[in-house]
């Protein structure tokens, strides 16, 4: 089934064409990869998916609904999440909140019930913070629920942005780079969680210069190059795949790396 | 028309002024990244130091201005060192209660030492008259448009050619890139409180003889800059140049032929309406935020 | 931990036991009078640092709701003869609507840009206020405005009443920002991006949050004009916004208790220096400057440095609101 398909998707920036008809597919349950050299418009495609920018041509369906255009937090009620290749913590919140955060589209209550504190907001509040600690669990990040999320290092601060995106319970999660600025064993544990979370019922399409990591989980790959898509397949299908390798090598040459 | 065309002298003279105090506002923001709540105060304090100097030492009118500018200019790089530097890359709360002080400090200052009264400023020219095209006005308001335009013009030449002007321009593009480049941010950022503040200067200089000079001057100013500076967009020397125009025309029109209430309630109503169609200024281009 | 929360909660009631025994130790009038302005001043800075200081909206414009407030109250006792309460309530309603003027044409606007069109619309309704003269008698200002109530005859009187509304307001409050409305207000402050992404509507709670405002404000302009019976245009310029901005960021902004103290403290340091006469505000300007140099995130910041220090010998960062 298919959960998320773009048509034709397209926008461009003054004179820049960032993402260029493109048409992808992530169906129920996968792990699909979308890689591409820096500037490709991988970010980009994220940006509207989640709303964030309005295509400038092409449909976006989900659940084969369309949703291009709508508003951000529409989007998020739908049940698409994200996290942010910059991370975008709410820096000076704490571990908890930030999680919290992440449950409002799922809470039920009303600004009266939150100023008078009613029993709706009492339960409402109880059931999110269940939620928080369980994820937060499993993500090993329960000890530090109290501890504000810019004095995380590094690496938890990833981990946090991933949680507080499940906290939204979505259906589909959009992943920017996670596995940046890990180190290997790191990045092999996120591997592990990402897994998991696909397991628990939520579709991953996954953005990641870490081939190692992409290789390894995505059941299907996505290629991209100055906007345009140029291949589609498995692992193997992708390595092997002339015009990937030039798009790789021609930037490398190019920038002199 | 005759009554038309005096409106339309009205209102360039008001635009010189607001011109003026806006290139300064404008400079500051564009430059130090910081909006001065103060500026209505540098044109006040400006006003006096002309006022003193012409009035009170008896200093033909032009060695006044010329002195005012230069006197302010030396203030502006007090007031940069001393308050604008440690508000420098500070969260923009801290910026507007920090100059927000420096308002306070000097419009009481001014109370204090010339007293809350409005005083008369005569100078020579606002006795002769100049008869043109049916109208009359005094030497005095066309002094106030040509100085202005004189002036702005010397400011453009300096913008575009002057080794300093060039840096000005790069700071306000990219402090940081700038400071890479090897431009001394300091020097600039004095240069430009400097030339900020000694516009002010003139600009109370040259209104002074027109109006009266009291120390709230400087509120009604504030708000004017700012609707100037916004409508040109901030940090636009150009756009508040032509804003400023805009804002004094507009006003005397309404005054003419609407109402004088209305007024002062132009300058802020044209405020929010760029502010809320068009918050990139007239000239501005609007671009999609990078996330 | 609960511990910690019994010696918070003793403190309090020590706090509200001689706050309610203030008037009878201190008889001089005009220190009552001042207790009286810091619950008013508290209503203000408090409301105003629920849109400053946790959605991170900044605004000078908040005098422009505390005129209406006051205006609408007066109106309506004055000229349609409707009880104080009521008064209150239009009033808070009337503050409530501009609330809702302001904060939707400036969604958009962030940063200095909000701030002087925030500027700018309070100067619109102070320039509205002083032209419409058949409502509002322009700078003659309205006169004989009915009291509190028949009873409330002493400035301690009006004491006891404030006071109780505004430990009321602080309280609720305190209980909105730790809700899920609060943390969205405090979610769109941090990143108006990352909010938006977690399912937050941007639009709404920032709307929110400047209705809440202005309602409060609203209100507290409504207490201040039937306790000085009279009022005008003069009352509401962009300096009073100024100053309310000041006791929020003075006494720390996104805290509960900073804007408390900075009411209070603003309106009692401003009391003291008195004695400086004529130097007053020049002083009063320098040390604004001072201390917000010295103390970035306001008293509670400092507050919270210096606790912190004292307690494991290493300055964490506070949390700053921008
Ligand atoms: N808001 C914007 N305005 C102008 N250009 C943009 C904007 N957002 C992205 N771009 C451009 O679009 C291109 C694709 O960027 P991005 O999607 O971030 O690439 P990546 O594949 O590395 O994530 C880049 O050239 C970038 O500069
Ligand atoms: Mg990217």
């Amino acid at each position: 089934m298919r959960l998320l398909e773009t048509k034709q998707l397209t926008i461009r920036f003054g004179g820049l064409t960032a993402v260029d008809h493109v048409d992808l597919v992530v169906n129920k349950g996968e792990i699909v990869g979308l890689i591409g050299p820096n500037g490709s418009g991988k970010t980009t495609i994220f940006n509207m998916v989640t709303g964030i920018y309005t295509p400038t041509e092409g449909e976006i369906l989900f659940g084969g609904q369309p949703i291009h255009g709508a508003k951000p937090h529409v989007i998020t009620e739908r049940g698409i999440s994200r996290t942010f290749q910059n991370i975008r913590l709410f820096q000076s919140l704490s571990v908890m909140e930030n999680v919290l955060i992440g449950c409002h589209c799922r809470m039920k209550q009303n600004f009266f019930d939150d100023l008078l504190a009613t029993k709706k907001f009492l339960h409402e509040e109880s059931q999110a913070r269940r939620t928080a600690i369980e994820l937060l669990d499993v993500f090993g990040l329960l000890d530090l629920q109290h501890e504000t999320a810019r004095n995380l290092p590094y690496g938890l601060q990833r981990k946090l942005e991933i949680v507080r995106a499940l906290a939204s319970k979505p259906e589909l999660l959009l992943l920017d780079e996670p596995a940046a600025g890990m180190n290997p064993q790191e990045s092999l544990a996120l591997m592990a969680l990402i897994r998991q979370v696909r397991d628990r019922g939520v579709t991953v399409l996954l953005v990641e210069h870490d081939m190692k990591v992409v290789m390894g989980i995505c059941e299907r790959i996505a290629v991209l190059n100055y906007g345009r898509k140029i291949a589609e397949g498995t692992a193997a299908e992708i390595q092997s795949n002339e015009e990937v390798i030039q798009a790789y090598l021609g930037r490398q040459a190019k920038t002199g790396a | 028309m005759q009554n038309f065309i005096q409106q339309v002298m009205n209102g360039l003279v008001l635009g010189s002024v607001y011109a003026l105090i806006a290139l300064g506002l404008t400079m500051i923001y564009g430059v130090l990244g910081l909006i001065n709540w103060a500026h209505g105060e540098f044109y006040m304090v400006g006003a006096f130091v002309g006022y003193i100097l012409a009035v009170r030492m008896g200093l033909p009118y032009f060695v006044a201005l010329v002195g005012a500018m230069l006197i302010m200019a030396v203030f502006g790089i007090v007031v940069e060192r001393v308050v604008f530097l440690p508000l420098r890359g500070r969260p923009n709360m801290n910026v507007i209660i920090g100059t927000l002080g420096l308002s306070v400090f000097l419009l009481d200052g001014a109370n204090l030492t010339m007293g809350p009264d409005p005083v008369r400023f005569p100078s020579i020219y606002t006795d002769q008259f100049i008869r043109v095209l049916g109208i009359s006005f005094t030497v005095q308001r066309l002094l106030v448009v040509i100085v202005t335009l004189v002036l702005i013009a010397v400011l453009r030449l300096f913008i575009r050619n002057h080794k300093l002007g060039k840096a000005m321009r790069a700071c306000s593009q990219d402090l940081q890139a700038a400071s890479l480049m090897g431009i001394e941010i300091n020097h600039v950022a004095m240069i430009t409180a400097a030339i900020a503040a000694s516009l002010a200067a003139a600009a109370g200089t040259l209104i002074g003889p027109i109006f009266l000079v009291n120390p709230q001057m400087s509120i009604a100013a504030v708000g004017k800059a700012f609707a100037v500076t916004i409508l040109g967009g901030l940090g636009n020397v150009e756009g508040a140049v032509v804003a400023g125009f805009t804002l004094g025309l507009a006003e005397s029109l309404t005054v003419a032929y609407i109402s004088s209430y209305l007024k002062e309630i132009v300058a802020f109503a044209i405020l929010i309406t760029t502010l809320v169609f068009k918050p990139e200024g007239i000239f501005g281009k609007h671009s999609v935020e990078k996330v | 931990m609960k511990n910690n929360r019994l010696i918070k909660i003793l403190v309090l009631i020590v706090i509200l036991v001689a706050a309610a025994l203030y008037p009878i130790v201190v008889q001089r009038g005009y220190y009552q009078h001042l207790a009286v302005m810091g619950c008013i001043y508290t209503l203000l800075a408090s409301s105003l640092n629920l849109i400053v200081g946790y959605t991170g909206q900044l605004s000078l414009g908040h005098a422009a709701f505390y005129g209406v407030g006051a205006y609408t109250s007066a109106l309506l006792t004055l000229r349609l003869g409707w009880p104080v309460w009521a008064g209150m309530l239009g009033a808070m309603v009337m503050a409530g609507v501009f609330g809702v003027l302001l904060g939707t044409p400036t969604l958009r606007l962030k940063g200095s840009y909000l701030v002087i069109a925030t500027l700018g619309f309070g100067e619109i309704v102070r320039l509205v206020l002083l032209n419409w003269m058949s409502l509002t008698r322009g700078p003659m200002g309205l006169t004989g405005i009915t009291r509190l109530a028949p009873w409330a005859v002493t400035k301690a009187h009006y004491f006891w009443v404030y006071f109780p509304i505004a430990v009321i307001v602080v309280v609720l409050l305190n209980q909105l920002v730790n809700s899920r409305t609060g943390r969205a207000l405090k979610a769109i402050r941090e990143d108006q991006v990352a909010a938006e992404v977690m399912g937050i509507n941007l639009a709404f709670y920032k709307v929110l949050a400047f209705t809440v405002g202005a309602v409060i404000a609203g209100l507290a302009g409504s207490l201040y004009v039937h306790y000085v019976t009279f009022v005008s245009p003069d009352s509401f310029p962009v300096a009073e916004s100024i100053q309310i901005l000041v006791m929020v960021i003075v006494g720390g902004m996104g805290t509960i208790a900073g804007p408390i103290i900075g009411a209070f403290g603003i309106v009692f340091l401003l009391e003291t220096m008195r004695a400086l006469a004529e130097y007053r505000m020049v002083i009063y300007g320098i040390t604004l400057f001072v201390v917000i140099v010295l103390m970035p995130d306001g008293f509670m910041g400092a507050v919270r440095r210096v606790s912190s220090i004292l307690l494991q010998r290493g300055v964490r960062h506070a949390p700053a609101g921008d």
